[in-house]
């Protein structure tokens, strides 16, 4: 609340004047005092009058005087406190020159504030200079808030407070992730903040939200013309927005868009496709630059190139997997001014072979199927597939096997079925074919005791030309396909398939018109159970059934070992993910406590192991703030790396102008703004203290005055 | 001597109704105290010889000068120069002043000191008179060395009335008009009456031959002013009452009594005159013999 007193004359806090009624106490003291009084029949008047009379006149002088000290103290006090402030006729002002702010502090915490500047430092350091800088001038009275721009923002300090030195503390100590920088979940902060504030009266009443960023597009264009725009504008109804805007100068900048495998879980002695996107976010061409292949950051490959400004190059490599367990590979191009772009990771797991294990429901009803995975069986080769009929693999051992094949019309039983569920859980891969042979209610009595497959078989669907729906060629299983529309894909011959009733967790990889899925899969532990709903055929089967012509179809090997492939990847999918999304991992022995987490920077997590219903171990873990390989050491020695990347959106330099911002933001004005904020008051002293060198004074007359005063009453 | 302080004490004395009895309880205070000091008799100073002429007392022959001259002489002392002493007691108003921890007024201890030495002298073969005074003389009792002194005396006192203002330069003056032989006059006043000429009537008594002796009667409150809330002052005597905060004007007061203390004492040496200062707190013990042994016992200086 600011109040003018008189023409010039404001004061900050208005209300603290009331403090100056203290200024009567000693008055009102005084003249009750005066009331209180005891009558003495006095004999020695004579000379009590001349005492009197002598010292009357220097008694009252002292009196009034020390009177007058007293009022003016409290007087003086109560001004000061309400923070005064004047105008002179020529606008220059005194004291303090505005009433007090509540600082909404937002740093631009993505990963392109991480790039360095020519004056030295980077974008970062130099955006934390001017908050700190900012913070030190704003006189006392003014309260603060930080925030950091990230995936989602976050709160550093949350809660107004007018401690400085914990704000500067906090300010000091942050770095920048590398996430990108959502200004949607960081104006509900800010939003938040000026709501509670309105209700805490001892906060101030004027808010300002001082922004420093690179103005990156990525982190902007929700506000120019996209879903923040609201959200923008009732932020600077309701508050003084400034926009400081941090660009650095066109420097050097290259980065890894992309590291593309052809598998995540190859087997010894395949060669894995590898191919590396480079990208040049500046507008500056560049000659040799460096391109390494790492296998557990141990360099196994390495190319130069050339990048015309803006532009991209595809580096391919071919990696033979020598040895079977969990690597990482990584791609790194040279430094430059912007490091955090510049190495990709992707975390796979080679296996010595593959072994596959068909449970036929008759014997040699699964030779189609072990044709389809290994057409032209080899000494060499990395398929080792089995047929078994139900009864056989009673007493089989399932971790002899990667992935079980259940071929159309595979009766389980109770048992059979806990195991298999067992198997998945802990890591297999299970392909389920569904077709004339299958026994819906027998699966369905299972599912419902069990979830295995995720959905409940509801019959047969009617017999038609279904045509197959690839669904954008999104799922791995039918991606080679992409591009190809003649590789027999789409007209695959389909007739007749179970229509299914399936629980959210179940993702359909292909479809069909008649939006009824084809092939669907679901995650389960460790492993992942994929389903054909219409197993394939190469023609009637022993009923005179036919369902499909897929096996007789050219896309039928392609699709059935890219089945299996896809199903195999997806338990390692689920170790390479990207800044900002949780990672996540299992341990079929629940028993086993803790998980020790590795960071890229090095920092130790020990995660608790929680216990699903199923009495699977789980845990998670959420601050993926920064790229690069997480390491998860489990109780029993085994090491599983994850691989953490960032979105590179944020490395190309595409920048909004603050004139682009709505209701411009003072975007234009924000430095002027800023040390018109802070710097008047840095460079004349308030009137404000000067009142309180005044008090000061005042309390040190009066205390002189007492001292003399009372040294002659003594 | 264990119960000397009793006969003396002004609280004791305090509790004594009527006055008679307060005396006589001094008085036999002043007896024990004479009986146990052995002052009787040393404090007559021998003066001169004469020759023994018939009913002298013979314990007065001096024995040794008629072995050596064959004649008589007796041995004649100062005190039977028959001294007259005249109590000069102030009973203006100011001396019915009494501060809160003072058990007498400063006139009822100013009467007790009178008593004293009234007994004292006429229990020496003197003459005690007594003489009153506010701004005149009050009572004026002739000198008599009959024990019948101290009824007239108690007499006097009872039917006092402080009500007067003092001047104390006119009733010295009065009273040295009155005088007819040489006496021994005792001041007892508070010394309070804010009038100098008074000091200057003390030289008078001396040239007019007379011994003059100031005992100035203070209450404490009057030396220490100890009050500390504001005090509304009401003056007696006719002065103005005044309203002011004592902790203010303590610290002057007291020096300004001091140094009016000073000043008396001062005046009393120049005139020759003895200055004693009793407060009416004070144990009559300590400034009696004080008193007594200084000045009465050895009579009349010369």
């Amino acid at each position: 609340m600011e109040v003018e007193v008189l023409a010039g004359l404001s004061f900050g806090s208005a209300w603290m004047l009331a403090w100056g009624v203290a200024a009567t106490i000693p008055l009102i003291l005084h003249l009750l005092h005066r009331r209180r009084q005891h009558t003495v029949r006095w004999a020695a008047m004579h000379l009590l009058m001349r005492v009197l009379e002598k010292e009357s006149r220097r008694i009252r002088l002292e009196q009034w005087l020390m009177l007058l000290l007293r009022m003016a103290i409290l007087a003086v006090l109560a001004v000061a406190v309400a923070r005064p402030s004047w105008l002179a006729a020529d606008g220059r002002t005194f004291g303090t020159s505005r009433p007090p702010v509540l600082w909404i502090l937002a740093i631009d915490g993505s990963y392109s504030m991480q790039q360095s500047v020519s004056q030295g430092g980077t974008v970062f350091t130099a955006a934390l200079a001017a908050v700190e800088d900012l913070i030190n001038r704003a006189p006392e009275g003014d309260a603060f808030t930080v925030l950091m721009l990230s995936q989602p923002s976050r709160a550093v300090v949350g809660e107004p407070t007018f401690d400085r030195t914990s704000v500067l503390a906090q300010v000091e100590q942050l770095r920048p992730l590398d996430h990108g920088a959502d200004m949607a979940s960081a104006m509900a902060i800010m939003q938040r903040v000026i709501e509670e504030a309105e209700q805490r009266s001892y906060l101030p009443r004027q808010v300002r939200i001082m922004i420093y960023s690179d103005m990156g597009e990525d982190t902007w264009q929700p506000v120019v013309g996209g879903a923040g725009n609201t959200a923008w504008r009732r932020l600077t109804q309701e508050a003084q927005v400034s926009v400081v805007p941090i660009v650095p100068d066109d420097r050097p900048n290259y980065g890894v868009a992309d590291l593309r495998l052809s598998t995540l879980r190859p087997t010894v002695g395949q060669s894995l496709d590898v191919d590396v996107v480079v990208e040049n976010f500046s507008a500056l061409p560049k000659q040799g630059l460096p391109v390494q292949l790492q296998v557990d950051e141990r360099s196994v490959a390495s190319r130069r190139i050339d990048l015309s400004p803006l532009g991209r190059a595809n580096v391919h490599f071919e990696l033979p997997m020598k040895s079977p367990g969990h690597l990482v590979v990584s791609a790194i191009v040279g430094d430059d001014s912007l490091p955090a772009d510049n190495d990709r990771y992707v975390s796979i797991e080679v296996e010595s072979v593959r072994r596959v294990l068909i449970v036929e429901r008759q014997s040699a009803s699964g030779r189609l199927l072990q044709l389809g995975l290994d057409p032209q069986p080899e000494p060499e080769s990395r398929w080792r597939i089995q047929r078994q009929t139900v009864v056989e693999v009673q007493t089989e051992q399932w971790s002899n096997w990667d992935v079980v094949v259940l071929d159309d019309g595979v009766l389980l039983n109770e048992a059979l079925h806990q195991r298999l569920y067992e198997f998945v859980r802990r890591g297999g891969s299970l392909v389920a074919m569904f077709g004339p042979h299958t026994d819906p209610e027998s699966w369905n009595r299972l599912e419902q005791q069990r979830s295995l497959l995720g959905f409940q078989l509801l019959g047969p669907g009617e017999e038609r030309d279904w045509q197959i729906d690839p669904l954008d060629y999104r799922s791995p299983v039918v991606s080679p396909f992409a591009g190809y529309p003649l590789a027999g894909l789409i007209t695959t011959p389909l007739f007749r398939l179970w229509r299914i009733d399936r629980r959210p967790d179940v993702v359909v990889d292909v479809g069909t018109n008649y939006d009824a899925p084809l092939v669907v899969h679901r995650r389960l532990g460790r492993g992942a159970i994929l389903s054909w709903l219409s197993a394939p055929q190469a023609g009637a089967d022993d009923r005179g059934e036919v369902w499909n012509a897929i096996a007789a179809w050219p896309s039928f090997v392609p699709l059935l070992q890219q089945s299996v492939q896809a199903l195999m990847d997806l338990g390692v999918a689920s170790l390479n993910g990207t800044v900002g999304e949780p990672l996540e991992g299992g341990a079929v022995d629940s028993s086993a406590p803790t998980v020790r987490l590795i960071t890229p920077a090095g920092g130790e997590h020990l995660l608790t192991m929680a216990s699903s219903p199923s009495g699977e171990g789980h845990w998670r873990f959420e601050e993926t703030d920064w790229h690069g390989i997480y390491r998860a050491h489990y109780p029993d020695g085994t090491t599983i790396p994850y691989s953490v990347n960032l979105h590179v959106d944020q490395s190309r330099q595409r920048r909004v102008a603050p004139e682009e911002l709505p209701q411009s933001a003072a975007a234009d004005d924000a430095r002027e703004h800023e040390t018109m904020a802070a710097g008047q008051v840095g460079v004349q002293p308030a009137l404000a203290r000067w009142l309180l060198f005044v008090l000061a004074g005042l309390l040190v007359a009066e205390s002189l005055l007492g001292a003399t005063v009372g040294r002659r009453l003594q | 001597m264990s119960n000397l302080p009793k006969y003396y004490d002004p609280e004791t004395l305090a509790r004594i109704q009527p006055l008679a009895l307060r005396a006589r309880m001094l008085v036999e205070g002043v007896m024990a105290g004479l009986h146990h000091s052995s002052l009787r008799g040393q404090s007559i100073e021998f003066a001169q010889h004469r020759e023994y002429v018939a009913g002298d007392d013979l314990r007065q022959v001096d024995w040794k000068v008629f072995a050596k001259s064959d004649r008589f002489y007796v041995k004649q002392y100062e005190d039977e120069t028959n001294l007259i002493c005249f109590p000069l007691v102030d009973i203006s108003e100011s001396m019915d002043f009494r501060g809160d921890n003072a058990p007498l007024t400063k006139l009822e201890y100013a009467q007790l000191i009178a008593c004293a030495i009234a007994f004292v002298v006429t229990s020496q073969q003197d003459s005690s008179g007594l003489i009153t005074f506010d701004h005149r003389v009050r009572t004026w009792l002739p000198p008599s060395s009959g024990t019948d002194i101290m009824d007239d005396l108690v007499r006097v006192f009872e039917t006092t009335v402080a009500e007067g203002p003092t001047d104390l330069n006119n009733s010295l003056l009065e009273v040295l008009q009155g005088l007819r032989r040489s006496s021994l006059l005792v001041l007892v006043t508070d010394g309070l009456s804010g009038d100098e000429q008074w000091i200057e009537a003390l030289k008078m008594v001396r040239l007019a031959g007379h011994d003059l002796i100031v005992i100035q009667v203070l209450d404490q409150d009057e030396i220490t002013f100890p009050f500390d809330m504001r005090t509304r002052f009401v003056g007696l005597e006719g002065t103005p009452t005044v309203e002011t905060d004592p902790a203010l004007i303590a610290a002057a007061y007291r020096r300004a009594m001091a140094e009016e203390l000073q000043r008396l004492e001062r005046a009393c040496s120049q005139a020759g005159a003895d200055y004693f200062r009793a407060t009416t707190n004070q144990s009559l013990a300590v400034f009696l013999p004080n008193l007594l042994a200084t000045r009465l016992v050895r009579g009349k200086r010369r």
